[in-house]
């Protein structure tokens, strides 16, 4: 075991420096194997080492400020789900605190706890698809199969209580959309429960795979 | 430190820069009065701690935005009959100063404090720019192309200034209260 | 199919023709065609997400034949799931180009359909059908995982409709698309 680490981790490292290859430039273009959105990066690489990276954006840039201008308070919370699509509550949450501060508004305290409820559920989400798509970047194809497959329970809760799956539009100016009910807050204490063992079940998919090991550790120098 | 001790402080060290009138949230902020107070003072901010600059961003402040900035049709609402006026326009706010200048807003922070101070500044909208703080900040280098391509203030100093978020073909700065789109060929 | 070969005789011996089976060409290229399309994974924005959900364990694309393919050259349609912003549109005309033919486009999601929630906006393209010529339009902002295979599901019936006749193209490709350059 560990000796299969060294040698993958041997070649990771630059080699010895007599043998010094040219410098090539590739262009990681906007579209990328991996669905992780729009990013085109300039790389400088020699051998298999990068050695400069000049990231080049605006790719997706929508124009949400300028849009923001024509439409009223409410109609900007649906523009906010869309900055970062993997959590959309924080997103509206953020938005609904800066006009609610303005406006002078003041929430009831069962809307913030749901808010807080909903904005860390959606953070469990959303770090299931970020552990599922590092994963598939390394090559490794199973942990995405595991981490879509709690994901989905999530989004089914979310579906059951606001009807959206990704963009959820649900904190909205003053509050939110619809209470909880009380089978809702049932299922999501289960989905806990349910959930606890399975972080251990990633750790030995993902976290302490040697093949996993031996590509992120100390890659960058 | 508190507010209050970082308020007297920078009145103590730099004169001329005092409090703003409207504190953004509840962090300290300043005024500026000119820009060459800039560069002093994020270099004495720096010394003190607040090693990150967050945010640069600036408010236009000629008006309400021109809606010939928008690609949509009068009567955008199907529901709506012919001739009905549309629900959303953009009207003055009664009463606020609109002035011809642009408001910029720097945000430095402390990292180990977890403090923030944000300073501000007020330029005329054209023919004018403003020291950059790239040899400070590594991160004003893309805020500061940012809010040139948006706004068009101009960053003196400034390594690279070009455009960074809206296509080459972009005429103009698109933030700006008066924008006027021109239709390229993806617009028909 | 290996069992319907194995029970080939034996449907075929009633047959009035004998040990023969009649069909047309189209039927069968058609079939290659719509039961393994590969898609290249397009994925802009929000709709991007939805799409690997699509993929992935509870509504599995690979039954229907549909792997994932990176690169262009290997790929039979682009689902365009997200916002197409105008810096964005020329890389991906190249890579329309770049894919061989018979090439099929799904646009997904109300911002690849019309430009949907930034219908106004300064550097949105209003639907990526300004661009490449489009089989199937999906709603939905975003829409269902389901709602995407049924949308490969109604593009196969599409291609079933293909003929040698007409050069094996769809209608979309005899049209031709509303290239803005050329």
């Amino acid at each position: 075991m560990s000796n299969a680490t060294t040698a993958a981790h041997d070649l990771a490292q630059v080699p010895n420096p007599a043998l010094k290859s040219d410098q090539l430039f590739i262009n990681l273009g906007p579209q990328h194997p991996s669905t992780h959105g729009v990013l085109r990066i300039g790389l400088t690489i020699e051998g298999e080492v990068i050695v400069k990276a000049v990231p080049d954006i605006g790719y997706l840039h929508r124009g949400t400020e300028k849009l923001s201008e024509v439409r009223n308070y409410h109609h900007c919370v649906v523009l906010t789900d869309r900055w970062d699509y993997v959590s959309a509550m924080p997103n509206n949450l953020v938005f609904c605190l800066a006009a609610e501060k303005l406006a002078g508004v003041k929430t009831t305290p069962r809307a913030d706890a749901l808010r807080v409820i909903m904005c860390e559920m959606n953070r469990v989400a959303s770090h299931l698809l970020f552990f599922g798509t590092y994963g598939i970047d390394l090559g490794a194809y199973t942990p995405f199969l595991y981490a879509f497959r709690e994901r989905e329970m999530v989004l089914d809760l979310f579906e059951m209580l606001c009807g959206a799956r990704l963009t959820y539009n649900y904190i909205r100016l003053g509050g939110v959309m619809v209470d909880a009910t009380p089978e809702w807050l049932k299922r999501t204490s289960e989905f806990v429960e349910y959930f606890k063992p399975r972080l251990d079940e990633y750790d030995t998919l993902l976290t302490y795979n040697p093949i996993f090991m031996a590509r992120t550790k100390e890659s960058a120098s | 430190m508190t507010t209050e001790e970082l308020y007297s402080k920078i009145q103590a060290k730099f004169p001329k820069i005092e409090k703003a009138a409207v504190p953004v949230k509840d962090y300290p902020t300043v005024r500026l009065s000119s820009k060459e107070e800039l560069v002093p003072l994020s270099q004495w901010l720096k010394a003190e701690g607040f090693d990150m600059l967050d945010m640069l961003t600036a408010v236009d402040l000629l008006g309400p935005v021109d809606m010939k900035g928008f690609i949509r049709q009068q009567n955008f609402n199907p529901f709506l009959p012919d001739g009905a006026t549309p629900e959303i326009e953009s009207a003055a706010t009664p009463g606020y100063p609109y002035r011809p200048s642009m408001d910029l807003l720097w945000s430095f922070i402390s990292v180990k404090d977890k403090t923030r101070v944000i300073v501000r500044l007020e330029q005329p909208r054209e023919g004018t720019s403003v020291p950059s703080l790239v040899p400070l900040f590594k991160s004003a280098d893309w805020q500061e192309r940012e809010t040139f391509d948006l706004l068009g203030i101009k960053f003196e100093g400034h390594p690279n200034l070009t455009k960074i978020l809206t296509p080459d073909f972009t005429v103009g700065h698109p933030l700006r209260k008066d924008y006027v789109h021109v239709k390229d060929r993806f617009d028909e | 199919m290996a069992m319907i070969l194995e029970k080939l005789p034996g449907l075929t011996k009633g047959l009035p023709g004998g040990e023969l089976l009649l069909t047309t060409s189209d039927y069968f290229i058609d079939l290659g065609r719509r039961q393994s399309m590969w898609p290249m994974t397009f994925g802009l924005a929000c709709c991007a997400i939805e799409m690997m959900a699509s993929y992935a364990s509870r509504l599995d694309f690979d039954r229907m034949g549909v792997i994932p393919r990176a690169s262009p050259r290997q790929a039979d349609v682009m689902i365009v799931a997200g916002t197409v912003c105008k810096k964005m549109a020329e890389p991906i005309l190249e890579i329309y180009h770049q894919m061989p033919e018979p090439r099929f486009v799904i646009s997904m999601g109300s911002c690849a359909n019309c430009g949907g929630p930034y219908y106004d906006s300064y550097s949105v393209v209003k639907g990526v059908d300004r661009i490449v010529p489009v089989d199937v339009y999906i709603a939905g902002c975003p829409p269902r995982p389901e709602a995407l295979q049924y949308a490969v599901v109604k593009l196969q019936e599409k291609i079933a409709k293909m003929s040698l006749k007409k050069g094996l193209a769809t209608v979309q490709q005899e049209k031709g698309s509303r290239d803005i350059n050329g």
